[in-house]
């Protein structure tokens, strides 16, 4: 009697137990593994880059940002992802940096925005750019920081030459 | 009568004053294109040859023709319009000239593909994935500028290479 009555709450809790499983499995898989990070879209980065970390972009209006960085060749980007997070579907560029370039790109599972300064340019700088979907605009203010590398040693000068010995 | 020779030992101190500036002077940014229009010409081109180089590689040749069929127009007029730049920089020279470019374009990105290893396909084809999203036509152009394709290897505009002997030409297939 006491055996049969134990198998039968046991049932019960084993078959909850099974469901709560269930459950979190169904919830892992919603949610999906997490996006590859690429080692070349981490490679490069200018030593010194300070962005916001967190920008949220809002479709009523255009979000400013800014980003400072010194040009050392590398760039600077400012990362954003749509709720989840989820990169944007795609960017666009809608001004164009007058020093420099822009590469959108995705990151895992957000979406970066680079900015490649000019050679040897230090100065300000200003893009925009627009991510779909939503169509969400972010104007970026830039301020790059550069410092010419040190001249070159002058060259030795040569020896002054005695005049030849007239025999 | 005398006869004006450099030194030995001045023409080495030349070399040595050269070579000390060599890496220390800038290198020039990427050379753009006079005017905007001109840029989105060469910037389109170029995705265009990233995606084929995506396909071909990737073997994802649906996706591309895809991404022709669904831009036809759009990829139509800038193909026009980028011959056109070539026939009024270089005059008679540039047909050719333009088979140049797309040659060392497509091995521009054929060789920045080839760094990337076994990492290229699953990176890139999101190309694909974001091409086919956009909204419509006028938005391949503005999403070609965010690509940063025209600063390895070639660049636009200037980037036009010298003419080379015909035998050296080779015409990559677009």
């Amino acid at each position: 009697m006491t055996k049969k009555m134990r198998r039968a709450t046991a049932k019960p809790l084993g078959g909850l137990a099974l469901a709560a499983l269930l459950a979190a499995c169904a919830q892992q898989q919603a949610a999906g593994p997490a996006a590859r990070v690429y080692a070349v879209d981490l490679q490069g980065q200018a030593k010194n880059c300070t962005v916001p970390t967190n920008v949220s972009l809002r479709p009523e209006r255009a979000t400013d940002a800014t980003m400072s960085l010194d040009n050392d060749g590398g760039w600077c980007g400012v990362t954003v992802a749509q709720p989840g997070p989820k990169p944007y579907d795609y960017g666009v560029v809608r001004t164009r940096p007058s020093n420099g370039r822009v590469l959108i790109r995705t990151v895992g599972d957000r979406t970066r925005v680079d900015y490649f300064p000019n050679a040897a340019f230090g100065g300000t700088d200003n893009f925009a750019v627009r991510l779909m979907p939503g169509g969400v605009e972010m104007n970026v203010a830039v301020t790059v920081a550069y410092t010419p590398p040190p001249a070159p040693p002058a060259p030795p000068t040569p020896p002054a030459r005695t005049p030849a010995r007239r025999r | 009568m005398s006869k004006t020779t450099t030194p030995p030992r001045r023409k080495a101190y030349a070399l040595l004053l050269g070579a000390a500036l060599l890496p220390a002077s800038p290198a020039l940014a990427v050379p753009r294109c006079p005017t905007e229009a001109d840029q989105t010409v060469f910037e389109l081109e170029a995705l265009k040859t990233e995606l084929m180089v995506v396909a071909t590689t990737c073997h994802m040749e649906d996706r591309y023709n895809a991404f022709v069929e669904r831009f036809k127009p759009t990829l139509a007029s800038n193909g026009r319009a980028f011959g056109q730049y070539f026939a009024r920089v270089h005059g008679r020279a540039g047909t050719r000239q333009n088979d140049i470019f797309i040659t060392e374009l497509a091995n521009a990105r054929s060789n920045a593909a080839r760094q990337l290893g076994s990492d290229f396909c699953p990176r890139n084809s999101g190309l694909f994935s974001e091409v086919m999203a956009l909204v419509g036509a006028t938005d391949l152009a503005p999403y070609a500028a965010g690509k940063d394709l025209l600063s390895a290897g070639v660049t636009a505009c200037e980037g036009a290479p010298a003419p080379r002997p015909a035998a050296a030409t080779r015409r990559a297939s677009r």
